[in-house]
C-alpha cells in the first residue's frame, strides 16, 4: 500500500521504530498533494515551509524518545480554524487574503501534540452547502470519481483523506458537514457531542450547532484525533468540563451485547436503494456480532429539516453581521459613505448561498415573525431532543443512513436550493440535539462509489459509538479501500 | 405568508446588503419555497413546549474577576488587519462619519 495511505496509527508504530522520520513523511504527503491536487482541488492553501520545519521540530522530540499520537503526523484543517500567519478564508471573498493573528484552540492542541499541518482545506463559503460548491476558490472533486462532489461543507477535509493526501483532517459540522462528506468520500467522520471540543477560533456559523471533529481513515483514527482535541477550554463559553476518557483504552472492549436501535422513520421512501442496502447489510453485521438490533421510532424526524432552516439561517445572519468591512477582509474601495462601505462589500463579499441564508436568518427573526418561524422551530427542537431522550432509555446507540443519496454529480443540485438541503435530512437532527454522530464505511455502489453508515450516540457517549465503530472494521475491511487515483 | 421583492430588499437593508434589482426575482422566489417548506411546523402542537435555545451545560464555569491585557505588538497586527491602511489612527480603526 503507497505510504500515504497507511493509517495515523501505522505511522505512530513506523516513526517510532524509526522506519522513516517525520520529514521525510512530510515530504512525502506534499509530494502526493503536488501530484494531485490540481486535479482534486482539496487544499486551498499549502504551507509547505510551515510543514518542513514542524516535522524537523518532530524529529527533535522523537529522538528524545517522545511518542504521544500524533508526533509527527501530517494533517490537513478545514479553512474555517484560524491558524495564525496563515491564511484563512472561509472559501469567501470577504475574508481573502485575511492571516489570522491567532490560532483555534482545537487546531493549536493537534500542533502542540507535534502534528504537521500540510495546509488549510476547501469548503462550502462560510460552512453553508453540502457539496463544496459554494467555496469562492475552487470546486473540490470526489478521489472516487472527478466528475463527482465529494460532499460539504468539509469537502477537502474528506477528499484529502480519502486521496492520501493527508493523514487525518479536522472539520466542521453544523448539519452534517463532516458526517456527509465523510460518507461520500469512503472515510470515517465524527461529529462529537456539543461541547466535547472547543468552538474558540472557529469562524462561526451557526452557533448552538457548530462541532469540531475528525476525518480518518479508521475509527481507532479518529480516537487517537479526539483524544487530543476534546476537553474543556475555558476561552469558549459553551466547552463542556465534562472528562475526557480514554477513548484507544475503550476501543477493544467487546461490542456484543450493546443494543442498537433501528429508527423506522430514517428508512422510508427517498433513499437510493444501494445506500439502504449497504446500511441493512451492516445492521445484519452487527445482528452477526452479538449487538441486539430493535425498532425503534423518533417521531419528529421529517420536522427537523425546516427546524434546522430557520434556525441555522438565523444565528448565521447574526454570526455574519461581524463581516462589515471595517476590521479586517474585503471591503468595497469605491464606497463614499458608511452605509456603501457596509452594503457594498456585504453584498460584493459574499456569494449567493450565504446571500440567501442570511436573508432568510434576518427575516425569520425580524419583528412581527420571531414567534411564527425563529420560536416555533426552538420549541420543535425541543420535540426533536425528547425523541433521542426518550430512545435512549432503551439502547445504547441508534444506526442510521447518513446520505440519502451516493456522491451526485457536480452541477447536478445547484439550481434548486431545497434539494441541495434535503442531502443532509438524516444528519440535521443530531446536531439540533446535541448529540454525537459517528460515519462509518459500509460498502460500494456498482460504480465504485463509497457508501456508509450513521452511529448516534447519548451525550459524551463517543467512547461507545468509536467502540461500536471500531468493532465493525474489524470484521469488514470496507476502509482499506482505496481510489484509482 | 408570501414575500414580495419589496420585501426581499428591506430584509436585505436590515441585514446591510443591497441585492442587485437583476437578482432580487430569484432570491424572492427562493425564500418563498423555503418558507413554503417550513410552514410544515405548524402542523405540530407544540402549546406547552419550551423553546430549545442550545444545548446547555449544566454548570457554568466562571473565570478570576482579573484583567488580561492583549500585548502592545497583538494590537498592532490586529489593526494591521483593517482593508485600508488610511484607516487606522492610533488605537483606532477610523470610519467614514456616521452622522452626515
Amino acid at each position: 500500500m503507497s505510504l500515504t495511505f497507511e493509517t495515523l496509527a501505522s505511522h505512530r508504530r513506523h516513526l517510532d521504530q524509526k522506519k522513516y522520520s517525520a520529514v521525510e513523511l512530510a515530504k512525502a504527503y506534499l509530494d502526493r498533494i503536488a501530484a494531485t491536487d490540481e486535479r482534486i482541488g482539496s487544499y486551498l492553501h499549502v504551507c509547505r515551509e510551515i510543514a518542513l520545519s514542524q516535522a524537523t521540530a518532530a524529529d527533535e522530540r522523537l529522538a528524545r524518545g517522545e511518542s504521544t499520537p500524533l508526533l509527527g503526523i501530517p494533517i490537513g484543517l478545514k479553512d474555517i480554524f484560524l491558524t495564525q500567519g496563515i491564511p484563512t478564508t472561509c472559501a469567501s471573498h470577504i475574508l481573502e487574503g485575511y492571516v489570522p493573528p491567532y490560532t483555534a484552540t482545537s487546531a493549536q492542541r493537534l500542533l502542540d501534540a507535534g502534528a504537521v499541518l500540510l495546509g488549510k482545506l476547501n469548503m462550502d463559503e462560510f460552512a453553508m452547502g453540502s457539496s463544496t460548491e459554494t467555496s469562492y476558490f475552487k470546486k473540490t472533486r470526489n478521489p472516487w470519481d472527478l466528475e463527482r462532489i465529494p460532499g460539504g461543507s468539509s469537502g477537502g477535509s474528506a477528499s484529502s483523506v480519502a486521496a492520501g493526501q493527508c493523514v487525518a483532517s479536522l472539520g466542521t459540522d453544523t448539519g452534517g458537514s463532516i458526517r456527509q462528506p465523510a460518507a461520500l468520500c469512503g472515510v470515517v467522520g465524527l461529529k462529537p457531542t456539543y461541547g466535547r471540543v472547543s468552538r474558540y477560533g472557529v469562524i462561526a456559523f451557526a452557533s448552538s450547532l457548530d462541532q469540531v471533529g475528525p476525518l480518518t481513515r479508521t475509527v481507532e483514527d479518529c480516537a487517537l484525533m479526539l483524544s487530543v482535541i476534546a476537553g474543556y477550554d475555558g476561552h469558549d463559553s459553551t466547552s463542556n468540563t465534562a472528562p475526557v476518557p480514554d477513548y484507544a483504552a475503550s476501543l477493544t472492549k467487546p461490542a456484543k451485547g450493546l443494543r442498537l436501535g433501528i429508527p423506522k422513520e430514517y428508512f422510508g421512501s427517498g433513499i437510493d436503494p444501494e445506500v439502504k442496502a449497504a446500511v441493512e447489510a451492516a445492521i445484519k453485521q452487527y445482528d452477526a456480532m452479538g449487538v441486539t438490533c430493535e425498532a425503534v421510532s423518533l417521531p419528529h424526524t421529517d420536522y427537523a429539516l425546516s427546524t434546522y432552516y430557520i434556525i441555522a439561517p438565523a444565528e448565521a445572519s447574526s454570526n455574519l453581521a461581524r463581516y462589515d468591512g471595517i476590521r479586517f477582509g474585503f471591503r468595497d474601495p469605491e464606497a463614499k459613505n458608511l452605509r456603501e462601505v457596509y452594503e457594498h462589500s456585504r453584498t460584493k463579499g459574499f456569494g449567493p448561498e450565504v446571500t440567501r441564508r442570511i436573508i432568510l436568518g434576518t427575516y425569520v427573526l425580524s419583528a412581527g415573525y420571531y414567534d411564527a418561524y425563529y420560536l416555533k422551530a426552538q420549541r420543535v427542537r425541543t420535540l426533536i431532543k425528547r425523541d433521542f431522550d426518550t430512545v435512549f432509555e432503551k439502547v445504547d446507540a441508534i444506526l442510521t443512513p447518513v446520505s440519502p443519496t451516493p456522491a451526485f454529480k457536480l452541477g447536478e443540485k445547484t439550481s434548486d436550493p431545497l434539494q441541495m438541503y434535503l442531502s443532509d435530512i438524516f444528519t440535521i437532527p443530531v446536531n439540533m440535539a446535541g448529540l454525537p454522530g459517528l460515519s462509518v464505511p459500509c460498502g460500494f455502489t456498482q460504480t465504485n462509489l463509497p457508501l456508509a453508515f450513521q452511529l448516534i450516540g447519548k451525550p459524551f457517549d463517543e467512547a461507545t459509538l468509536l467502540q461500536l465503530g471500531h468493532a465493525y472494521q474489524q470484521a469488514t475491511d470496507w476502509h482499506t479501500r482505496t481510489p484509482l487515483f | 405568508m408570501t414575500v414580495t421583492k419589496n420585501d426581499v430588499q428591506k430584509i436585505a437593508h436590515l441585514a446591510r446588503m443591497d441585492i442587485p434589482e437583476g437578482q432580487l426575482d430569484k432570491y424572492t422566489s427562493e425564500l418563498n419555497q423555503i418558507l413554503g417548506h417550513v410552514d410544515d411546523l405548524n402542523r405540530l402542537d407544540t402549546r406547552d413546549v419550551p423553546p430549545m435555545a442550545g444545548v446547555v451545560s449544566k454548570t457554568t464555569t466562571l473565570r478570576e474577576d482579573a484583567t488580561v491585557d492583549p500585548a502592545p505588538a497583538f494590537l498592532e497586527e490586529v489593526l494591521a488587519k483593517a482593508p485600508q491602511t488610511d484607516r487606522v489612527e492610533g488605537d483606532f480603526f477610523t470610519v467614514p462619519q456616521v452622522i452626515e
